[in-house]
């Protein structure tokens, strides 16, 4: 699996690990991590330890998750992107977006 | 005579399963089976022989068909062979009925196209068995083709989208583009068509204006944001807005059109016509690369792309650069640094590097970047869009005293100015001192500008010129000296943003005449008057005096200098706070 997800702090925190490419191919499994929580998540935690490839569509799909979480007042963590995936959210400025650790 | 005919008791409305054709030339062997297949369920169909079979083929189609092997005429292997011809791709079970036992009469059977074989005499649970079999088969080949064809018919539909986002791409967004020669230009779509946008614009002062920018998506979907764009970006150019204020209405307009997960990286560079600097904002976009005398200068993205927040884009996203001369500028999209080699390795972490080595002392730059792409991707197929701008910063961007069309980027019908003078003056004061806007956006909706295109340029970097002086140099006191040091040009500019949102107290008066003269051509008087103290003549850096030289060493009287080319005369009252410029053709 490509995404996996994982609740952590007795719900509080929802961390989405993705593995690989992170492209338009992953828009519905990355879509999926996310839509049915209820309200009880305070931080998404965005792992990209392990991806290798970032393109504008992921972006996007970042971006979905930046507005949901915006509805609920939570916050948005990126965390672990190296190299090749460092450099498009550099360039794109995404730090101004979210937090990226 | 009966069992010649195609007719049989029921009529398909009381069979459920379809229709089924008899092939024997045995009446009796057709009674038998027909009446167990009726019992099931079927329509029947009967034929004596081969010819009979293929005839009715011809009629109707039916579901199922039973073949008996020997018969008079064409045999049941042959008939079988043509009917499974006529069929084409479709699918229909035939099953042999023989009396034949033989191993290769039987594969015979399958060889000709048949499905399946039942000895005759027929065991009845068997062949009930057999028929739902194939039921199952056919009902999946049905299946499988109504896929296809809907299939076959989204792709059409969506060809046909592709060829109309190209059409819209190349015919409403590339056509108003000021066409500019000495500009390189790289393309290669990776889909029908490449979702980079470039757009390019005259200034009001015969400048130049670019848009190089990126949308997430491709085909369709890129060719909806691109139409706003271009509208907005040669709209708000022919009319004199800024950079910034273009750039917030762009942002705005993406904001609302597109939805969350979509936007438009970019970058804007805009060059006025006295070549001094340029301003360049990158939202998004790679590093835009600047190749001078000393070597490259990267500019990278500052400010997040258009369309995401609904803030307007800063001030310190968009960088001033002081132009010396010999500069060239190279914009590339990420096409560019992502190209892959067959090792799928990236160009930014193999070639990148060297050619920005070697681009330094390069006079054209694009080539190289070919060069050194073609080097790294070989024969590997690309996934993104490769786009690349070069502009070489030279005379041949400015188009000063135009024609009609290239000022305003689109086809505009050539009018005559009327006989007759106007007069119009503007004094801006205090905090308004920075809002002086284009005479294009002053006068442009006034009408007063028809039939005077070709020299709208020319006023444009008049005024422009005479009013920056009167504004820096007369209100806010700031020294052109500065300007010379390395990091003075940064510097002035900060300096001068800092004073004007300090609050400044003073007025700048302009007024301008026009009169028409007799052969077509008119004469526009310009007035310039600051309230600041003036300059005493020993100022050895401003005003220039009517007679005094221009100074090479003086790179901020270059400004000056154009507009004393372009005027008739130009008089500073001894104060040094009061201009007057008349320009005439």
């Amino acid at each position: 699996m490509s995404i996996e997800c994982k609740i952590e702090d007795g719900g509080k925190r929802l961390v989405i690990v993705v593995q690989g490419r992170f492209d338009f191919s992953q828009h519905k499994s990355f879509r999926d991590a996310y839509r049915d929580q209820t309200g009880q998540v305070k931080e998404y935690v965005v792992d990209l330890t392990q991806a290798s490839y970032l393109d504008s569509s992921a972006l996007g799909m970042l971006l979905l998750l930046r507005e949901r979480a915006g509805d609920e007042n939570a916050k948005v963590v990126i965390k672990g992107a190296t190299s090749e995936v460092r450099r498009v959210l550099d360039i794109a400025n995404f730090g101004r977006l979210f937090t990226i650790v | 005579m009966q069992d010649k005919t195609t007719q049989s008791a029921d009529s398909s409305d009381n069979a459920p399963r379809g229709t089924a054709m008899i092939v024997d030339d045995e009446a009796t062997n057709r009674r038998l089976l027909g009446a167990v297949l009726v019992r099931e369920g079927f329509h029947c169909l009967h034929a004596a022989d081969g010819e009979e079979a293929l005839a009715i083929f011809e009629q109707q189609t039916p579901d199922i068909i039973f073949m008996d092997v020997m018969m008079p005429g064409i045999d049941g292997y042959e008939t079988t062979r043509r009917i499974r011809k006529a069929l084409g791709g479709r699918f229909i079970p035939i099953i042999f009925l023989t009396a034949l036992s033989d191993e290769q009469s039987l594969v015979r059977c399958i060889e000709a196209g048949g499905d399946d074989f039942i000895s005759k005499p027929f065991n009845l649970a068997i062949l009930k068995a057999r028929i739902a079999s194939m039921e199952r088969v056919r009902d999946l080949y049905r299946h499988l083709e109504a896929q296809h064809v809907e299939l076959s018919r989204r792709y059409s539909n969506e060809q046909q989208e592709q060829a109309l986002a190209e059409r819209i791409f190349s015919h409403v967004v590339g056509t108003r583009n000021a066409a500019i020669e000495s500009l390189g230009f790289l393309q290669r779509a990776a889909d029908t068509f490449c979702g980079d946008l470039i757009l390019t614009a005259r200034l009001p002062d015969g400048g130049l204006r670019v848009l190089f920018a990126d949308f997430t998506g491709h085909g369709l979907a890129a060719a909806i944001g691109a139409m706003p764009v271009a509208e907005i970006f040669h709209a708000m150019t022919a009319k004199g807005a800024d950079d910034l204020l273009l750039l917030s209405e762009l942002n705005r307009k993406l904001y609302t059109l597109l939805p969350a997960d979509r936007f438009m990286a970019a970058c804007l560079v805009s060059i006025p016509a006295s070549l001094q600097e340029l301003h360049l904002w990158n939202g998004g976009m790679p590093p835009v690369l600047l190749r001078n005398s000393e070597g490259i200068q990267e500019f990278n993205a500052k400010a997040l792309p258009l369309g995401i927040l609904s803030d307007p884009p800063e001030q310190e996203g968009l960088v001033r650069v002081k132009l010396k001369g010999n500069e060239c500028l190279l914009l590339m999209s990420d096409g560019v640094l992502e190209a892959t080699n067959a090792r799928n390795e990236l160009f930014v972490d193999t070639g990148f590097d060297a050619l920005k080595t070697t681009l330094c002392t390069q006079d054209i730059l694009l080539t190289p970047l070919i060069q050194a792409l073609d080097q790294h991707c070989g024969d590997t197929v690309q996934t993104d869009d490769i786009t690349a701008l070069e502009i070489p910063i030279t005379e041949e961007l400015v188009h000063i005293s135009a024609d009609a069309d290239t000022t305003h980027g689109m086809q505009a019908p050539r009018t005559s100015p009327s006989l007759g003078r106007w007069q119009w003056s503007l004094e801006l004061c205090d905090g308004y001192l920075g809002a002086m806007s284009s005479v294009q956006g002053a006068l442009g909706s006034l009408k007063l500008l028809d039939g005077l295109e070709p020299h709208i340029g020319a006023l444009e970097i008049i005024i422009s010129e005479l009013y920056t002086n009167a504004l820096e140099h007369g209100i806010l006191g700031l020294d052109s000296s500065i300007k010379s040091t390395s990091n003075g040009f940064e510097l002035y500019y900060s300096e001068r943003s800092r004073r004007l949102q300090k609050g400044i107290k003073g007025c700048v008066f302009i007024e301008l005449i026009y009169e028409a003269q007799p052969d077509e051509g008119g004469s526009v008087k310009i007035k310039l008057r600051d309230s600041g103290p003036g300059f005493a003549v020993t100022n050895s850096g401003f005003p220039p005096q009517n007679n005094l030289p221009p100074d090479a060493k003086r790179p901020w009287g270059r400004g000056i200098t154009l507009v004393r080319s372009l005027c008739e005369s130009i008089r500073y009252n001894d104060q040094g706070n009061e201009v007057e410029a008349v320009y005439r053709w």
